[in-house]
């Protein structure tokens, strides 16, 4: 194990628990792309580049986890939303289960540390 | 805004939608497409919250939002979702070439001038020093500690006989004696001078 080593390793985590949190977001209706951009954005250190959250909206579109659709919109363009489908939903609810199980795991054996 | 009219702000996007259509040309027609018309869209919108949407300053700092087209490529590409870390430069491997070469031009010539050669060609041979400092290197001492250790052997006696056995009553002069202290002690200078030139950056 390097010092260092754990600057990798979060990068890993939130490059793997992005997509869930995508999903997460568009779990109780569809959303337009730009909000779920945003929302993700607001997030202290989620994203870097709020670019890079549409080829992973495709990809996920691509696996069968979202679906989307287009609304007409008042102010301007067709805008696309987008949704879970049941492949979505049911990958949602697994990575949820594990990661707080996991998550509270580390917290507690990290507790109790100032830094 | 007069239909039809360019302003800097335009110009960005368009310029960033082009970049990023370049350099998403490794995917299909059909992804391309649809990635850059998502990214317009989003910029489009984004630029209509503007305070200002035609200030070349916020629509800027719209587009270092959204990202570099580079990194938006680079997740399209290769499924990546956040920006890729970015690894730290790897140290570089101690280089022993320089210190020798420095060392050897000081103290080589003791071995029958071949160790002086040697560094030399180290000299030469180096990327990290210019020419002038190779020119330096060379010619200021030829021989380094060796030709010093000659010079003083030859000036010496004249030098530290102060009266007894010079011919004219002058004996050594001032200047003379200075300049032999500077020969001698001139490859220790080119050694440091050397080194020092190391230090700047590559």
């Amino acid at each position: 194990m390097e010092p260092g080593g754990g600057d990798a390793l979060i990068a890993q985590l939130r490059r793997g628990a992005l997509q869930y949190c995508v999903l997460a977001l568009v779990s109780d209706e569809p959303r337009y792309a730009f909000d779920i951009v945003r929302d993700l954005g607001s997030v202290e250190g989620m994203v870097t580049s709020e670019g890079t959250v549409y080829p992973l909206l495709s990809r996920l579109r691509r696996d069968g986890l979202v679906a989307t659709t287009w609304r007409e919109s008042s102010s301007g363009p067709p805008r696309r939303y987008y949704e879970l489908t049941e492949t979505g939903v049911a990958a949602l609810e697994s990575f949820v289960t594990q990661w707080r199980t996991f998550s509270s795991a580390v917290d507690h054996l990290l507790a109790g540390r100032t830094v | 805004m007069t239909p039809g009219t360019t302003t800097p702000a335009d110009t960005a996007i368009a310029e960033y939608l082009g970049d990023l259509r370049e350099r998403l040309l490794g995917l299909s027609t059909e992804r391309r497409r649809e990635l850059v018309q998502e990214i317009e869209a989003h910029i489009a919108h984004a630029r209509s919250e503007l305070d200002d949407p035609f200030s070349e300053a916020q629509v800027r700092t719209l587009l270092e939002r959204l990202g570099t087209p580079a990194e938006i490529a680079r997740a399209a590409q290769y499924g990546d979702d956040a920006a890729a870390v970015v690894s730290p430069p790897t140290a570089t491997a101690f280089e022993w070439r320089e210190p020798a070469a420095i060392v050897l031009l000081l103290f080589g010539g003791f071995l029958a001038l071949v160790g002086w050669l040697v560094g030399l060609v180290l000299l030469w041979a180096s990327p990290r020093w210019r020419l002038a400092d190779k020119l330096v290197g060379t010619f200021v001492l030829p021989g380094g500690l060796v030709t010093s250790a000659v010079v003083l052997g030859i000036a010496a006696p004249p030098v530290v006989c102060f009266g007894t056995c010079g011919s004219s009553d002058s004996g050594p002069s001032t200047i003379q004696s200075v300049l032999v202290l500077a020969v001698v002690v001139s490859p220790l200078l080119t050694a440091l001078y050397l080194a020092l030139r190391l230090r700047r950056a590559p």
